[in-house]
């Protein structure tokens, strides 16, 4: 009796049951990253289409999307940096730290060379950004270019990247891939969404 | 100097945006690795303090010694540098031009004497001050440090400094006195964890535990100038050199930047008893020989020292270098390069008179057109960065921002 008493108390109700699954659940899905289908949608404001599926391991304002792995290949959405955060949202330590800051009235060259900058002080060496054009990102004018580093192992990447930096607050989009074979691979994909972006 | 990487290197790197991880897990982890370099900081200082007590004695290193017994306390070390010398060797941040290392390896080789066959010379692209030695014979420069230095002999210093480290194995002792405490395999285990952070990084880890204590790294100065004077070069500049990064590390903000020195912090006293230890009468001083050596790489190291941010420090070492005969028009580029980003009220003036200074000596770099285009853009003067645009483009046809500029042009 005792023991079934004892039973009967420790066991959870059915209320509590529920939650249990609900938490338990909740931190299963945690352990998965959303998947982004083929096809039109808007990403944090962002009109854009994507020919593949991508999993996101990024949020709102940051987004990271990648088919085969952050280091494989990495398309990054970065929306509405504001004047005075880090061209790639790292943390600032205070008003004093000189990290590579976003600021307004930066012209289309100066935020490549901030872009280059984050990259360089990202543990990466021999970053280049070359055929830098034109393009526009929602509607907005900004531009796109061409990315080359070399990782610390020594693996060479490419990247590509578009972005505007109007009215006072920095958007753009970066993919990066080992240059020997996935670059190449899903180049056409990402200039597809650079395309969808243009109109806005 | 001596000790290895992990002051500045591994702090920038522990707070710095790591390029290879997800945003979510960038922010997710940020208190787990907060913690975890307080855990690494913690373990290494305790390490520290617990063997502050007892100094082994080893002995001086004889040239060409036999090999080592695969037991011994050495062996393990060298075993776990030779690690990461193989890494090393493969890293992307390593300068392979092959007339530089070759100049560096000759400097050293004649400044080790009979334990040149030992050593090997490794120069990493880091725009901070250091050198360091491995027990194994590696010898790890950095650019910042050759981008400082300002003639052989002070470079003659830094590495007859390195090689006293090696010759009297201050390694060794340092490892046996980590190795008398039981959280030495911890430590290890800890500061080696992060496999990803690259080869430099992860030396700068084992730098922390390679510390030289004061009165080793007296001893290594003292190796340095005996080796400076046996070699006929001007001892003086020994101290001059310590005196001129110790005005940058005076302008550091405490608060927000690590030191340039790596591990080994400069000091006051340092700079004194070099000078004061100073005894020759005049000596080679190698200026020439030097400059040339670095001459083609200077530019690339000038970059990376504006991309460092650290923008104080950058105006005293561009001050000083100004005043030296290096490549004035380049000196005056990257001090237009660095007010331009640092965009504090007036940089933008100082980086318009920087790059016309740089122009009027001559130079017909078309960056110094293009750096002048943009600050001028930026205070409004829109027909002088228009002039100033079309000269860079004039220079330089195939530039690759030719179309945005052009865009901005029309």
């Amino acid at each position: 009796m005792q023991a079934s008493n004892s039973r009967r108390k420790l066991a959870p109700t059915g209320f509590a049951r529920h939650g249990l699954l609900v938490l338990l659940l909740t931190l299963l899905g945690g352990c998965s990253s959303p998947l982004v289908k083929p096809g039109a949608q808007t990403v944090d404001g962002l009109p854009l289409s994507t020919p593949l599926s991508w999993s996101d391991l990024g949020y709102k304002g940051q987004r990271l999307w990648t088919r085969d792995g952050v280091s494989l290949n990495a398309l990054r959405i970065y929306t509405d940096i504001e004047a005075g955060e880090h061209v790639f949202r790292a943390r600032l330590r205070g008003e004093r730290d000189e990290g590579a800051r976003f600021r307004a009235g930066l012209s289309d060259v100066e935020i490549a060379e901030l872009i280059v900058e984050g990259l360089r002080t990202s543990s990466l060496v021999n970053v280049r950004a070359t055929d830098l054009r034109p393009a526009h990102l929602n509607g907005r004018s900004g531009f796109r270019a061409e990315l080359a580093f070399d990782n610390n192992g020594g693996l060479h990447y490419r990247g590509l990247v578009l972005a505007e930096g109007e009215d006072g607050s920095l958007s753009f989009l970066m993919y990066t891939a080992p240059a020997g074979f996935y670059f190449e691979r899903d180049r056409a994909a990402v200039e597809a969404i650079f395309s969808s972006l243009a109109g806005g | 100097m001596s000790a290895p990487v992990v002051g500045e290197e591994h702090r920038a790197r522990a707070r710095s945006y790591k390029f290879s991880e997800s945003p979510r897990k960038n922010c997710r982890s940020a208190l787990a690795r907060d913690a975890l370099a307080l855990l690494r900081t913690l373990l290494v200082v305790s390490c520290l303090l617990l063997t502050a007590c007892a100094t082994p004695t080893v002995d001086r290193l004889a040239p060409a010694a036999p090999p080592l017994d695969a037991a011994s306390d050495e062996a393990g070390l060298i075993m776990q540098m030779n690690r990461y010398e193989e890494d090393l060797a493969n890293s992307a941040a390593l300068v392979r031009d092959p007339a530089l290392n070759r100049y560096l390896s000759e400097l050293t080789c004649k400044l080790a004497g009979d334990y040149c066959p030992e050593i090997r010379v490794y120069l990493v692209r880091q725009p901070y001050f250091n050198a360091q030695m491995g027990p194994n014979g590696m010898l790890i420069i950095w650019t910042g440090l050759l981008l400082r230095v300002e003639d052989e002999a002070q470079l003659a210093f830094v590495i007859g400094h390195e090689v006293g480290h090696y010759v009297e194995r201050h390694s060794l002792a340092r490892w046996l006195k980590l190795k008398s405490t039981s959280n030495l395999a911890l430590a290890l285990q800890v500061l080696g964890g992060g496999g990803l952070i690259g080869a430099a990084a992860s030396m700068g880890a084992y730098g922390t535990l390679y510390a030289f204590g004061r009165d080793q790294e007296r001893a290594a100065d003292d190796y340095g100038l005996m080796r400076l004077r046996e070699l006929g070069y001007d001892d003086h500049r020994a101290g001059t050199l310590w005196a001129a990064v110790w005005e940058e590390e005076k302008v550091r903000d405490k608060e927000l930047l690590s030191s340039i020195f790596a591990t080994h912090p400069a000091s006051e006293e340092r700079r004194d008893r070099l000078t004061q230890a100073a005894a020759t009468d005049g000596g080679t001083l190698g200026a020439d020989a030097f400059r040339a050596a670095i001459d083609a790489q200077r530019d690339e190291w000038l970059g990376d020292e504006i991309s460092r941010r650290h923008y104080a420090q950058t105006e005293v070492l561009l001050q000083r270098l100004g005043g030296l005969p290096f490549d004035a028009a380049q000196t005056h580029f990257y001090r237009g390069e660095m007010y331009r980003r640092r965009a504090h009220a007036g940089d933008f003036e100082l980086a318009i008179a920087a790059y016309r200074d740089a122009i009027a000596t001559g130079n017909g770099v078309p960056a110094n057109w293009r750096g002048l285009g943009l600050a001028l853009r930026q205070l409004g003067r829109n027909d002088e960065a228009r002039s100033a645009f079309d000269e860079y483009l004039k220079r330089a046809p195939q530039a690759e921002d030719r179309a945005l500029i052009e865009g901005w042009l029309r």
